[in-house]
């Protein structure tokens, strides 16, 4: 059964903490069967012992009870310990995974899941998955174990009882499974639901800027209402189902009459059964709550499988490739320094359109190529691909005659320093946030990358300096600020092919005329793509390549392009070109 | 606890009516005990069957009565952590809707999705599971001994001669367990904050390789998660063990006792039947409670955490409303402003005016106090020193809800909900109609809609979705042009659009009427070099201001920054 599969699937993420784990979860099943047999065992001497004013037979019972009492508190240190500590341990080797398999997650794939889903996933499944390994599993184990221990027990002492008992638990048992049925349908339905409420969460804080601009707060608290109360009403459904469900948790008294009317009969015929009368009445507990825990217990691990199986399906994503597979017809690679892209395609797999095709072009080793064109053209897809982020349909991607298919993707991205169009920084301190993935470097290095990014003065005027850490998004900064700080780590990179997407479109004049001259020497004897709206940026430029709708329209050098008199490129330049006023002369 | 109680309103009394249902229930438990040693006195006694038999009978009775009742409890319960839940999380959203800026720039939203929801998640148990059991089982354990007690004084002395000293052994292991949960939660917190910048941040992440910190740190909260959870566990150990242990004395005691009194004839063996039934109620609470008081702390503790979402401070209401032909529209008079919690002030002494229907420019190096001059004149946050008026009277004078109808604003981040598009640009104004958000998009450049797969109803996708940048910017300009305020305040909203593309939006957004007061932030001075007024910002100061030929003549930082960006643009030799 595939719940079956889940279920070891599960298990096996104990890892290292597998053996104390199970000795837990076994043990305290064990303590639980072991208290109960001897329990019983007591009770009927016990009851001998009385029925037959024998004191010394009483004496041995209480002795008996005493050393159970014994036994029970010391197994249950150690098992329980051994259980909690286990189910800890397991949850981390979960967590760790999931986190390691997320981020190793393609784009394209990881683009199909909405953020609050995946948010949702990762907080509550894996909450989940740990309460199973906490609860669940001990559960199950007092049931499998002490609970189907005590059915044997209760036949050994009296077939005719022991049957009598299981049927009637048995029945009470059967009433309750029409209802499991609803019961995981709502869970489940509650659960997205959850996720829902959550993912609106999120955008109401991340938003709170443009809510509070536009009034739009009844709108958002409308929408989240909403979906509030949808969640509220599964939940209350699933209420009705639980307590429906409940009934059968007094079923030990129910048995326990069917059971003396019954011994009620055959004691007045037969006196001796009255020991064994009392040990099964001890034991009607265990079996009734074998049977009511039963369905809880079902109805529970469905409830955990289904969180279990959501993570999986995290899990079980390809992770990237550590090499971008070839494509099919792909042309062999041109021998030669320098980055060239031949024949390559590419389609989003949310969009319908090519989004890039038939790019061919090459920049020679310490060129400089400028891409321009109308947002959307395709300019940030064609970086994305080059750093291999995602998998071209067609065509291939070389660097000094290498292809991108010949090598670990982790290495080939450390061939590139790429600036993207928004600077992303992390929460993290701005040291950490320059150096990156790379190994330390010492602070001189990181002080010289933020001097030559013009980052190094404003860094120290930050509470903490280089040592300050950044809010969620860099709240704390400046956009311009934040452009400066990923300037820095591309210096720092000091990698063979940059790459900047407009990198500094949203620095102001002045520091973005610094910023340049620190380009300027970076860019120098090393192989730039850029992406630029700035026609001084573009001007420098060894070619320029005028990206439309996922094509290469046009290309040349500036004059050459600008002597196409109705060339898109001519007319991107005048729309932009200001004649300058000359600067005053007194 | 308390404010808890207070926050559920009238609906306590679902609880009131659930905590009744399980007094009945404890009642009905400690009557069932009672029948059930009757019952058994009469078998061992060798009573006439029919007597046997009508005991049996009241006995069902009380079955039944203690079923419905713990029907009801569930039932009951199951409502008040609903609808206590719904409350508690439209109250939080409704608090962070209306949070002042100031207050959501402390919180991390990782922060507040935890608290909704693992924390949210500890508190439904409270409230539904946890609470509910502690009443009922001590009640019912009360019951009981009550019961014990009006038999046989001393057998139940004896029985619960301990239990002072279990209360007392299992609330001092306890103790420790609420903040060691407060602690796990937190640095599962932390984790969370790791795991959403991994995604939002996949595409950086990933080209730079930074991955493998990532993981480090996150290993780090968990190794952190790890430690007190263990420590955590180690310590329920010892109360579970310490429980069962001193929860087996009072049974020992009762066979001990009982026995012998059931053989010196002081004790009916049915009575004692019953008492060794009841000691069962006495003994397994305490087995269960030590565990119940360990996640009732650990509930309370995340119930903290929720219920500070609700302090969340508010932006304040009232106010009036200003004048918009009032002389000037918009007037900075020696404005000082520094953001709480910063040291240094964004904007120092800064004056200048708008007059209505002017387009007015801010420029200058980025972090200069240009972004700040806009959070305030939608009246987020308020200038320590100086004032600022709109309309002829002060931000802080305003409603603020006045204030933000007149004016429209797009952000540097263009934050979009994940909508369609068509509901994104509603969202300027709600009563929009369809013409009118066409519209919009047509006046901010938007004609690549109509090719999208479902068009206008194009899902956006939250942060980094399915558009690029510069589309993401239109649409967040169509949503203020659709507003059609008399104030638009353009916070770079155009740094992701091509030269061509941003000539087209000024020029449409500059046409529509002349009436209309335009105050932007930029850096690509050609831009704004024909607004009516270029607002020069350095460290926060204004150095100058003029029209772009008077701050060429002045030669001054503007004239630099000028000559710097053209040297740049001039054609080469």
């Amino acid at each position: 059964m595939r719940n079956w599969k889940n279920l070891r699937r599960l298990l096996s993420y104990a890892g290292d903490a597998r053996r104390q784990y199970m000795s837990g979860i076994i043990g305290i099943g064990l303590v639980n069967l072991g208290v109960n047999a001897l329990f019983a065992e007591a009770l009927a001497l016990f009851t001998k012992g009385l029925m037959q004013e024998d004191s010394h037979g009483l004496l041995f019972s209480v002795v008996l009870f005493v050393a159970i009492g014994v036994f029970a508190t010391v197994a249950i240190l150690l098992a329980g310990r051994a259980l909690v500590s286990g189910s800890s341990r397991a949850e981390r080797h979960v967590r760790s995974a999931v986190f390691t398999a997320v981020s190793r997650i393609p784009l394209d794939a990881l683009q199909r899941y909405d953020p609050g889903d995946i948010q949702s996933r990762l907080g509550n499944d894996v909450a989940a998955i740990g309460q199973f390994y906490a609860q669940t599993m001990q559960l199950l184990s007092n049931l499998m174990i002490g609970g189907l221990g005590s059915i044997a027990l209760a036949l050994i002492i009296d077939w005719r009882s022991g049957l009598l008992i299981i049927g009637a638990a048995s029945l009470l048992f059967l009433i309750t499974v029409p209802l499991l049925g609803p019961l995981k349908r709502h869970a489940e339905t509650a659960q997205s639901k959850k996720a829902e409420v959550l993912g609106r969460t999120g955008q109401m804080t991340r938003g709170n800027f443009i809510v509070r601009a536009f009034n739009l707060q009844d709108w958002v608290l409308h929408g989240f209402t909403s979906a509030s109360l949808a969640q509220r009403h599964e939940g209350l459904l699933l209420g009705w189902y639980d307590a429906l469900r409940s009934l059968t948790d007094n079923m030990a008294d129910v048995v326990s009459l069917v059971l003396i009317a019954y011994g009620a009969r055959r004691v007045a015929i037969d006196p001796a059964f009255l020991p064994q009368l009392a040990a099964l009445i001890q034991l009607v507990s265990e079996v009734t709550m074998f049977f009511s825990q039963l369905s809880s217990l079902l109805t529970d691990l469905q409830v955990k499988l289904a969180s279990a199986v959501r993570v999986f399906d995290l899990l079980d994503e390809s992770p990237e490739p550590g090499t971008l597979p070839r494509p099919p017809f792909v042309r062999e690679p041109q021998a030669g320094p320098g980055l060239c892209v031949d024949d390559l395609s590419f389609v989003y797999r949310t969009k319908e359109d090519a989004a890039l095709q038939d790019i061919s072009f090459s920049v020679a080793a310490g060129h400089r190529a400028a891409f321009v064109g109308p947002s959307g053209g395709g300019k940030s897809t064609l970086f994305k691909l080059i750093l291999g982020l995602y998998q071209p349909r067609r065509g291939t991607i070389t660097v000094d005659g290498h292809s991108i298919y010949d090598h670990e993707l982790s290495a080939w991205r450390s061939q590139f320093a790429y600036v993207p169009q928004n600077a992303f920084v992390f929460s993290d301190t701005v040291y950490a946030n320059i150096v990156g993935g790379m190994p330390d470097p010492g602070i001189e290095r990181v002080e010289q990358a933020a001097r030559a990014a013009n980052a190094h003065d404003f860094i120290m005027q930050l509470p903490n300096a280089y040592q300050t850490v950044l809010q969620e998004l860099g709240r704390n900064l400046s956009g311009g600020q934040k452009q400066r700080i990923a300037i820095a780590r591309a210096l720092l990179q000091d990698a063979p092919v940059l790459l900047l997407d407009e990198a500094t479109a949203s620095l102001d004049a002045e520091s973005e005329h610094e910023v340049q001259g620190a380009l300027e020497n970076l860019m120098r004897g090393r192989t730039t793509l850029v992406i630029a709206h700035r026609l001084s940026t573009i001007q420098d430029a060894d070619t320029i390549y005028y990206l439309e709708r996922g094509r290469l329209v046009e290309r040349g050098t500036h004059e050459e392009l600008m002597a196409h008199r109705d060339g898109p490129y001519r007319h991107l330049v005048e729309a932009g070109l200001r004649i300058p006023s000359p600067p005053s002369d007194s | 606890m308390k404010r808890l109680l207070r926050q559920s309103g009238s609906l306590v009394w679902l609880f009131i009516a659930a905590a009744i249902a399980g007094v009945t229930a404890s009642v009905a438990t400690v009557a069932s005990a009672h029948l059930f040693g009757r019952a058994w006195s009469f078998i061992t006694g060798k009573q006439p069957q029919d007597v046997t038999i009508s005991v049996i009978r009241d006995w069902t009775i009380v079955v039944v009565a203690g079923m419905t009742a713990t029907f009801l409890r569930k039932l009951l319960a199951s409502q008040f952590s609903e609808r206590l839940q719904a409350r508690l999380r439209e109250r939080v959203a409704a608090r962070l809707a209306h949070a002042s800026a100031g207050a959501m720039q402390a919180w991390h939203s990782g922060e507040i999705s935890s608290r909704m929801s693992g924390d949210l998640f500890h508190v439904e148990q409270l409230v539904r599971n946890d609470v509910p059991q502690f009443i009922v089982q001590s009640l019912t354990a009360v019951l009981a001994a009550t019961y014990m007690f009006m038999h046989n004084w001393l057998l139940t002395l004896a029985s619960i001669a301990v239990t002072p000293l279990l209360l007392f052994v299992s609330s001092l292991l306890a103790k420790p367990l609420g903040p060691l949960a407060a602690a796990a939660q937190a640095d599962l917190a932390q984790a969370s904050v790791t795991v959403q910048e991994d995604l939002a941040g996949a595409e950086v992440a990933r080209a730079a390789g930074m991955n493998g910190v990532l993981q480090h740190r996150y290993e780090n909260s968990l190794d952190h998660w790890l430690n007190h959870s263990l420590e955590a566990a180690r310590q329920v150990a010892k109360l579970y063990s310490a429980g069962t242990a001193l929860s087996l004395v009072p049974f020992v005691v009762v066979f001990a006792a009982g026995g012998w009194m059931v053989l010196r004839g002081r004790l009916e063996f049915g009575m004692l039947i019953a008492f060794i039934q009841l000691v069962n109620y006495l003994s397994f609470p305490f087995q269960e409670m030590p565990r119940l008081i360990g996640q009732i702390h650990a509930g309370t503790a995340a119930a903290a955490r929720v219920l500070e979402l609700l302090d969340v401070p508010q932006e304040r209401t009232g106010g009036i409303t200003g004048n918009l032909d009032a002389k000037p529209l918009i007037k900075f008079r020696h404005v000082t402003f520094t953001y709480p919690g910063t040291p240094q002030p964004q904007l120092r002494d800064v004056s200048f005016q708008v007059v209505r229907g002017q387009k007015v420019a801010l420029v200058g190096a980025s972090g200069s106090g240009k972004s700040t001059v806009i959070r305030l004149l939608t009246g987020e946050y308020e200038p320590q020193a100086g004032e600022l008026r709109v309309g002829g009277v002060t931000t802080s004078e305003w409603s603020l809800q006045a204030l933000r109808t007149v004016m429209a604003v797009v952000d540097q981040d263009a934050f979009l909900f994940d909508d369609a598009i068509r509901t994104n640009v509603a969202s300027g104004r709600l009563d929009a109609s369809g013409e009118e958000i066409s519209a919009a998009l047509e006046a901010a450049q938007c004609a690549f809609v109509p090719g999208l797969p479902q068009g206008i109803e194009t899902s956006v996708g939250e942060a980094g979705g399915s558009l690029s940048g510069g589309q993401r910017q239109r649409i967040a300009l169509a949503r203020a042009l659709v507003r059609n305020t008399p104030i638009l305040l353009l916070d770079e909203a155009t740094s992701a659009l091509d030269n061509q593309m941003e000539q087209d939006v000024y020029t449409a957004i500059t046409h529509g009427t002349h009436d209309r007061t335009i105050i932007a932030v930029a850096h690509r001075l050609s831009t704004v070099k024909d607004f009516d007024c270029i607002v020069v910002f350095e460290d926060g100061q204004v150095v100058e201001q003029g029209t772009h030929e008077n701050l060429l003549k002045a030669g001054g930082l503007y004239a630099r920054l000028w000559s710097m960006q053209h040297m740049q643009e001039a054609p080469h030799a």
